[in-house]
């Protein structure tokens, strides 16, 4: 099989649930892969592209609420709890910590489906916010140390002036700085910048005295 | 091959209460405590070492232990441990030994042992073997055990797998007594196997009301079942849609059809051997209506049940009516509903302060035809009586909420009526009634 473009992981101890989960999902036309344990699951190589996980609950090493606190501590596809009895504190807990939701077996099929869609839509959108994200880091690393020095003297609203000061450097250079931050940022106004700053948590470095 | 053998013999068992068997039974026991095995097993390997056979007991204990506790039988016991026709072993290095090999070559090991002590002149082989230390691979101790089950059958062998009940979780005791042939019990001082030896004058008072005490765990076990039955039932469930779903495909798909059918029916019908292990496992409860004084009954219940929370600061009170008339009812049934509604009530002042944990049980003649029970708690009271009794209602941590359904579905079946009231100030009563039996009438 070619690497598919979407992947749901199914984790369950149960062989016949993890099959029946299969064959359900690739009717709807659904790449899948089933893994029986928390320790199959860490172990399995994750293709690059959006998924979403199906967690039982009893699982046979980790329980799959602690196997979530885990996951929560990287990056992780949005998760969907499967369990054989729905005790509420168990669900709250799971739909605290993040997940998609709470299914009760046997599930219906059309609601399985819905929130599988539903969580590889919200996979591909953070995948893209993360791309976005990394592809701003790149351009942040490519500035020089003294651009970088500059950028949060910038974004605090200093006036050239004062951001020179700052510096010890002259308004021109500054003012040289500036504009190769800018363009290397891929800003096309200050407003950007200052957004941009703001999604690579770099503090505004300096509040203006008037 | 081995030689023709006598098949079907009978030796006697040993163990009290249980007269003789048949060689080539497959037997498990739950132990509650140390005691219990080594009541169960002295007088055992006492017999068997008294008919000539030769005994292995994979033992929990150190052998030191074992041969200790083995001492404290009959004389001669010790003796035969030096003439090598008994043997101990201890369990643990058994089960490291025997670790990783296939489930044949253990039960190969059985009959290999049974063939040599044939040989010497032995009558058979007696063992016991003790589990403790598989627990943890449960799935390969009962592969072990389905394949040693069939392989004995016709051996001059005698099985007796000892289970730690502290190590065994409800499922797993529904699957031992599945694979096994029977399950022995203690009954106070004398024993029963099921479904094989059964002398009524041996069924105690106190064994059906185990049996009872058993049974009143329901949430426990029904939540056991639920699990069970709902992981097949979750992929029957799925599969059948995935199934209509090819149906309706463009073309329809007839190959994923097919199989995801099979698959349903092999599904449903593991669904159904669980429920059919649950009958088995309840099958002693099947109701017996006799004519019982209902104070007796309560009187047992409550020794039963201090039993349980001695060491805590409840006391149970009860208040009952001398020459109360008796009543009509299946013995174990009626004290599941008695177990069930005094554990209630205790349960339900776990958290009273201030006032003291009494639980007060009385009995009435209700008019001419009915006899009522009354118990009462101190506790919270309940928030609306009628709900309580309403299927999966519960306001434990780890209840299913079958416990007064049950409860009052067995009352009503017995043509009485079970219902509750809180008290003015703390607490709650449940009352019941029960006809009167019709001989006492006049």
């Amino acid at each position: 099989m070619t690497s598919p473009d979407q992947l749901v992981m199914i984790v369950d101890d149960d062989y016949r649930v993890r099959e029946a989960l299969q064959e359900l999902l690739r009717a709807a036309g659904l790449c899948s892969v089933a893994l029986g344990s928390a320790a199959e699951y860490s172990a399995y190589p994750k293709p690059d592209v959006p998924a979403c996980l199906i967690l039982d609950v009893e699982l046979p090493d980790i329980n799959g609420l602690d196997l979530q606190r885990q996951l929560a501590e990287g990056y992780h596809p949005p998760i969907i709890f499967v369990t054989g009895h729905g005790d509420i504190p168990s669900s709250v807990r799971a739909i605290k910590a993040g997940a998609l939701d709470f299914l009760t077996k046997p599930f219906s099929d059309t609601e399985l489906l819905r929130l599988v869609h539903a969580a590889l839509a919200q996979d591909r959108e953070q995948r893209a916010r993360q791309a976005d994200l990394d592809h701003l880091r790149q351009r942040f690393h490519s500035l020089t140390p003294r651009e970088r020095e500059v950028l949060p003297l910038v974004v605090s609203g200093l006036l050239n002036k004062q951001a020179a000061a700052q510096l010890g450097i002259s308004e021109v250079t500054l003012q040289i700085h500036r504009t190769n931050v800018m363009r290397k940022m891929e800003a096309a106004s200050l407003a950007d910048l200052v957004r941009m700053a703001g999604w690579l948590n770099i503090p505004a470095s300096q509040r203006r005295y008037v | 091959m081995s030689a023709v053998r006598p098949v079907a013999d009978l030796t006697k068992y040993g163990i009290p209460g249980i007269d003789q068997v048949p060689f080539g039974i497959h037997v498990c026991h739950f132990y509650r405590a140390r005691e219990d095995l080594v009541d169960a097993l002295v007088p055992y390997f006492a017999a068997g070492l008294g008919n000539n056979e030769r005994c292995v007991w994979v033992t929990p204990f150190s052998t030191d232990e074992a041969t200790a506790a083995l001492g404290q039988g009959p004389p001669g016991l010790g003796g035969m441990l030096d003439k090598g026709q008994m043997e101990i072993v201890d369990a643990r290095s058994w089960h490291t030994n025997t670790k990783g090999t296939d489930e044949n070559s253990v039960v190969q090991f059985w009959l290999h042992e049974e063939e040599k002590a044939l040989s010497k002149g032995y009558q058979g082989l007696r063992s016991a073997v003790d589990t403790s230390f598989l627990v943890d691979e449960w799935d390969t101790l009962m592969d072990y055990e389905g394949a040693v089950g069939d392989a004995i059958r016709d051996r001059r062998i005698l099985m007796l797998c000892t289970y730690d009940a502290h190590r065994c979780q409800a499922t797993g005791v529904l699957e031992t007594v599945r694979t096994h042939q029977h399950t022995l019990d203690r009954r106070d001082v004398n024993w029963e196997i099921d479904s094989l030896v059964r002398e009524e004058s041996l069924r105690t008072m106190r064994a059906r009301l185990e049996h009872a005490t058993q049974l009143a765990n329901v949430a426990e076990l029904s939540a056991a079942i639920a699990h069970e039955v709902n992981q097949p039932l979750a992929a029957v469930v799925s599969n059948a849609s995935a199934c209509l779903r090819w149906l309706t495909a463009t073309p329809p798909n007839l190959e994923r059809v097919r199989l995801t059918a099979e698959r349903i029916v092999r599904d449903a019908n593991s669904a159904a051997e669980v429920v059919n292990g649950v009958r088995a496992l309840f099958k002693r409860s099947a109701p017996a209506a006799v004519p019982l004084n209902l104070n007796e009954e309560i009187e047992e219940v409550r020794q039963l049940v201090l039993e349980e929370v001695s060491g805590g600061e409840v006391s149970i009170e009860t208040d009952v009516e001398r020459d109360l008339p008796r009543i009509v009812a299946d013995r174990v049934q009626l004290q599941q509903v008695l177990v069930n509604l005094f554990r209630n009530g205790i349960e339900a002042m776990e958290r009273t302060v201030d006032v003291p944990k009494l639980l007060s049980i009385r009995s009435r003649r209700e008019g001419k035809h009915y006899v009522r029970v009354e118990i009462c708690d101190r506790g919270s009271g309940l928030q609306d009586p009628d709900s309580t009794f309403k299927p999966f209602f519960t306001t434990k941590k780890n209840g299913m909420g079958m416990g007064l359904a049950i409860s009052r579905s067995i009352i009503e079946a017995h043509s009485g009526r079970l219902w509750a009231t809180n008290n003015e100030g703390w607490g709650a009563t449940f009352c019941l009634t029960l006809p009167v039996l019709a001989s006492e009438l006049q």
